[in-house]
Order: structure tokens, then C-alpha cells, then sequence
């Protein structure tokens, strides 16, 4: 019996035949601890306009380089697919007669997805530009 | 199938429905928190990433446009609380997946709970002591 190990489970995740059940649940994993790794920093230095009021300035210097300007939007993917897959879930577990249309839900997921994440990429990205003084 | 001409009984359920475990609250709250992140959560990332710019964040802005209205403030407070324990319990759920071992397990836990309790309580402590301007 191999031992249970990081190296493993993602390569077993991928070789795994679950068609896109699998990726859902695999999208919703890495963009849950995505989001949780980005808030848990992301309370700590909000309390600093509280605890340390100079070092929040210090702290928004970070927010507005481009390394984080561009994590922030994935941070703006995770959320949105997080939330939708999410809801996909909870109705599935409420309404156990939707497990016939899982495939239409995933559709409509992805949907949901991409008519919000693009515009919001756009608006993002162009304040990423606009710091650094391209204007689009 | 061979008939009886035992008399019709009736059948008594004896087994006693088992009480709801630690679990399936979890499992509960994780629906019902996530339902209302889908609000609280989209709409926070609306309001700082789509209606306003981080670019022009600054303490004083914080302080003025933000935190300056009750509103704002007792919704950051609900983001902060249901956000975090979801997030929590979902890293809880993916360590109980591939974390095998009792000992190790047992102090992740007792890490959560204690790390993301100061955390939880400094994010508190901020939302409800940052000035009122």
C-alpha cells in the first residue's frame, strides 16, 4: 500500500477518470485554500488601522505593487468560481432531484464564471496599468 | 415466494435516530454560511475592486469612506466571522482528508482553533475600536 503524500494524491487527482465532477472539486479545493491563505493575511493587516495605524500604510504600499495587483485577480477567480461551484453544491445537496441535470449545472457555473470574472479582470487590470502609468 | 399466514404486524422501528453529530452542523453551517458569503463576500470585492480602486486605499480612506458608517462596519464583521470559520473548517476538512496521522492531526486542530482564534479576535477587535469619524 503506497502512503497517503502530497505528490500522490495530485498525481492520482489528475490520472483519476471523474470527468469534470473532479475538476469541479478540485477547482473548489485549491481556490478555497487560495482564498483562505489571501484572508487570513488579509485580516491581519486590517487590524493594523487599529493596532499599528503606519504600518496599514506600509501594508497598502504591498496591495498596490503589480505582483499583488495580478494576485488579486486570482484572488477575484477564486471567489467568483468558489461561489458559484459552492452554490451548485448546496443546491445538489438540497434538491437531490438536480443530480439529473449535473452537466447543465456545470454549464451554468462556468457561465456565471466568465460573464463576471472578464469584466472584472478588465477593470482590474487597467488600474494595474493606470499605476503604473499606462491609461487604457 | 412462499405465503404466510402470519397475522399482519406491525413492524417497530427500535433503533433510535442517532443525535446530530459535530459534523453535520458543520456540514450545515458550510451551505448556509456560504450562501450568505455569496453576498457578503462578491459584494465586498465589488465594492473594493470594481467600484472603488486599491490603488487609491489609504488609511485615512479607510477611516472616512469606509469604516465611517455603521453599515459598512457590521458588514465587515459578518464577512469577517462567517468568512474565516468557512475557510477554517474547509482547511479542516482537506487536512482530515490527507493527514493520516492522529498526533498530527490533533495539533492541526488545536492550531486552528488557536491561531485563527487571535486572528479572528484582532480582525474583531479592529472592525469595532477603529475610531468613528
Amino acid at each position: 500500500m503506497p502512503t497517503n503524500n502530497l505528490g500522490l494524491t495530485l498525481e492520482q487527482s489528475i490520472k483519476y477518470q471523474g470527468r469534470f465532477g473532479q475538476w469541479a472539486w478540485i477547482f473548489h479545493r485549491v481556490s478555497g485554500l487560495g482564498v483562505l491563505l489571501f484572508l487570513t493575511i488579509h485580516i491581519v493587516d486590517t487590524s493594523f488601522v487599529y493596532f499599528a495605524p503606519p504600518l496599514y500604510e506600509e501594508a497598502l504600499k504591498l496591495y498596490k505593487s503589480v505582483p499583488f495587483g495580478i494576485g488579486e485577480i486570482f484572488l477575484m477567480a477564486a471567489v467568483l468560481y468558489h461561489a458559484a461551484n459552492g452554490i451548485r453544491v448546496a443546491l445538489v445537496d438540497f434538491f437531490p432531484q438536480l443530480t439529473t441535470k449535473q452537466r447543465e449545472m456545470w454549464m451554468v457555473v462556468w457561465a456565471f464564471f466568465l460573464v463576471t470574472f472578464i469584466p472584472s479582470a478588465y477593470i482590474m487590470g487597467r488600474g494595474i496599468l493606470h499605476s503604473i502609468g499606462i491609461n487604457i | 415466494m412462499a405465503t404466510t399466514d402470519l397475522p399482519n404486524r406491525v413492524t417497530i422501528r427500535k433503533v433510535k435516530p442517532r443525535p446530530r453529530s459535530l459534523e453535520s452542523y458543520a456540514w450545515f453551517f458550510m451551505r448556509l454560511s456560504g450562501v450568505a458569503l455569496l453576498l457578503l463576500a462578491v459584494g465586498h470585492m465589488v465594492m473594493q475592486h470594481i467600484q472603488n480602486d486599491v490603488h487609491d486605499a489609504s488609511l485615512q480612506w479607510v477611516l472616512q469612506s469606509r469604516w465611517a458608517f455603521t453599515w459598512i462596519r457590521v458588514w465587515d464583521f459578518a464577512l469577517l466571522g462567517l468568512a474565516f470559520v468557512h475557510g477554517l473548517n474547509g482547511f479542516h476538512t482537506v487536512m482530515v482528508d490527507y493527514v493520516h496521522n492522529a498526533t498530527v492531526l490533533k495539533v492541526i486542530r488545536l492550531l486552528i482553533v488557536f491561531v485563527g482564534g487571535v486572528i479572528l479576535l484582532m480582525g474583531a477587535i479592529a472592525i469595532i475600536g477603529a475610531p468613528m469619524l
